[in-house]
């Protein structure tokens, strides 16, 4: 791993995947999440010894629930959240494959639409994604595609992609519980593959959680490579205040 | 009369750096400050056409700056005339200026870096852009400004690029990579050496003396042979579990069982794999990687192997 590797898909993560405001305070980015997440939401440190406190009452004034993503290396700082009373969630990997693929695809057939249409967002909404992280779509102002992939009439499997520089990133991709295991992820990174060599991207990245075996594995028999990680820090507020 | 103000630097945790003090119109307040050093800005230096926004590709340290003004102090062109004597006294000439349409319309903000609001609003009716230069190529810096009237109040984005002229340290010429097989991008690593030798030890699938279940880290090694699985569904494996020669053969074959089974239950359970295309058995201490002389020539034969089946 290469961490100026890394620091191109951080970037790309927020160019493509960007919170309702970023303000940059106190030695940290904030993000104002407008309800589209984690990822949006979640403040990261900038300055190396900005102090926690600060950024947490910031996150407060939003009403958002005080919650930081950690980027590769910062033990001082996961250690500091961590006796403060912070939960880990979510540790996620970020992945890379280098482009063009060797392998296109196949029989499931992929649409690249500009907006999502309304049975896009119903199936998404089914699957976790609602309107805030469409909100979060609609926000990206470089190079983006929605893409479907469907079998007969049915949507098998639904993903956006947006290009940021020579990396393009792979967010959203949802396939419906009755469409699983028949090669829909496959295809939807497929296409957005396509799609990104389309754009000039040297690279296609996404985030994956750790925790998500079966996606790893997709991606991973598809070529793509751990680049960097990171977790989040939460307070849970649905812990008892101490 | 409108009263103006200089902003000092706001930021006292940034890294000390040569960056252009903008005088702006009192109440105004900063809403970003975004550094990336080294990065690369493209200048819009000309109008946007829909075939293409002409723009000089920028390389130094790139700081982005926004302010919100208060909405009786957003005027564009006030803003703009304020600005334009204090770009030239900062030694900056300038290379490109336009005004809403002139700019090319609604569609010149694709060509152009703009933060989100609400950090930056911009009202693409009302907003002015200028792009200047100072110093020649190829330690020239650029600073653009782009002023926009919105419902919220007036913005100024600014956006500052120093040519970096210090050498990056720590310097060396790294190892040359071996060159991408032609399915380097788009096919799993495992799938070469199973076809080639029929076989794969799965590493990172260890077992203390006598244990048959998989832990946390072991389950996560599997990744790669779930991977060239989903990516090649025609595929089936044997999985065969292997031990050290600690014990009877009877005692050993069972144990080598239930690690190739617990290796088998993990691909079904936690990646998905079709059960119909894994087979686990056992080879006890039959089929050793190295002599059993040592702990570590004993780790290493407590462990299972892929075998590619190739019959129907």
């Amino acid at each position: 791993m290469d961490d100026s590797d890394a620091a191109r898909v951080f970037e790309a993560l927020d160019t493509t995947w960007p919170a309702a405001e970023v303000v940059t305070r106190h030695g940290w980015h904030l993000r104002r999440g407008a309800g589209g997440g984690k990822r949006v939401s979640a403040a990261s440190r900038v300055a190396p010894d900005a102090p926690i406190a600060p950024a947490g009452a910031q996150m407060r004034a939003w009403g958002q629930p005080l919650l930081f993503m950690l980027r590769g290396a910062e033990a001082m700082l996961d250690r500091d959240l961590a006796t403060a009373g912070y939960a880990e969630v979510d540790p996620t990997l970020l992945m890379s494959a280098p482009l063009p693929f060797a392998v296109v695809e196949g029989k499931m057939h992929a649409i690249f639409a500009d907006l999502p249409v309304a049975r896009m967002a119903e199936v998404w909404a089914a699957g976790g994604i609602g309107p805030a992280r469409l909100s979060v779509m609609a926000r990206v102002t470089a190079p983006k595609s929605y893409l479907l992939v469907r079998q007969g009439d049915r949507i098998t499997g639904l993903g956006f992609v947006a290009c940021a520089g020579s990396v393009a990133m792979l967010h959203a991709v949802e396939v419906p519980a009755e469409a699983r295991r028949q090669g829909a992820g496959r295809a939807v990174t497929l296409a957005a593959a396509e799609w990104a060599r389309r754009q000039g991207a040297a690279q296609l990245a996404l985030a994956v959680t750790r925790a998500n075996m079966p996606a790893r594995a997709l991606y991973d028999g598809l070529g793509f490579r751990e680049v960097g990680h990171y977790h989040y820090r939460m307070i849970d507020p649905a812990a008892p205040a101490s | 009369m409108t009263r103006w103000i200089l902003l000092a630097a706001l930021c006292a945790a940034a890294p000390a750096r040569a960056e252009t003090l903008l005088a702006l119109p009192a109440g105004a307040v900063e809403t970003a400050r975004d550094n990336r050093a080294p990065g690369i800005y493209r200048v819009p230096v000309g109008r946007f056409t829909p075939r293409a926004q002409p723009v000089q590709v920028t390389e130094g340290d790139v700081l982005i700056r926004a302010w919100r003004l208060p909405l009786d102090r957003s005027n564009t062109l006030a803003t703009a005339r304020a600005l334009r004597p204090q770009l030239k006294a900062a030694g900056f000439a300038i290379l490109f200026e336009c005004a809403d349409t002139t700019c090319g319309g609604f569609d010149f903000r694709y060509g152009t870096e703009v933060l989100p609001p609400p950090a930056m609003e911009v009202d693409l009716s009302d907003f002015r852009f200028i792009a200047a230069r100072r110093g020649g190529e190829p330690e020239a810096g650029y600073l653009t400004v782009l002023i926009s009237r919105a419902p919220r109040g007036g913005f100024v984005q600014a956006v500052e690029v120093t040519p970096i002229t210090t050498a990056p340290p720590d310097l060396e010429v790294p190892q040359t990579p071996p060159p991408p097989g032609p399915n380097a991008a788009g096919t799993s690593g495992l799938l070469a050496p199973l076809e080639r030798d029929g076989r794969v030890v799965l590493e990172g699938v260890t077992f203390a003396v006598g244990e048959e279940t998989l832990g946390p880290a072991a389950i996560d090694a599997l990744v790669p042979l779930a991977g060239m699985l989903d990516a090649n569904p025609e595929i089936r494996v044997l999985l065969v579990g292997h031990t050290d020669d600690e014990g009877g053969l009877d005692g050993n074959l069972v144990v080598s069982r239930a690690r190739a089974q617990a290796v088998r239950a993990a691909l079904i359970e936690t990646y998905g794999i079709a059960p119909g295309r894994l087979i686990a058995e056992g080879a006890g201490f039959m089929a050793p990687l190295a002599a059993n002389v040592d702990v570590a020539s004993r780790a290493a034969n407590r462990r299972v192997e892929a075998v590619l089946l190739t019959a129907q």
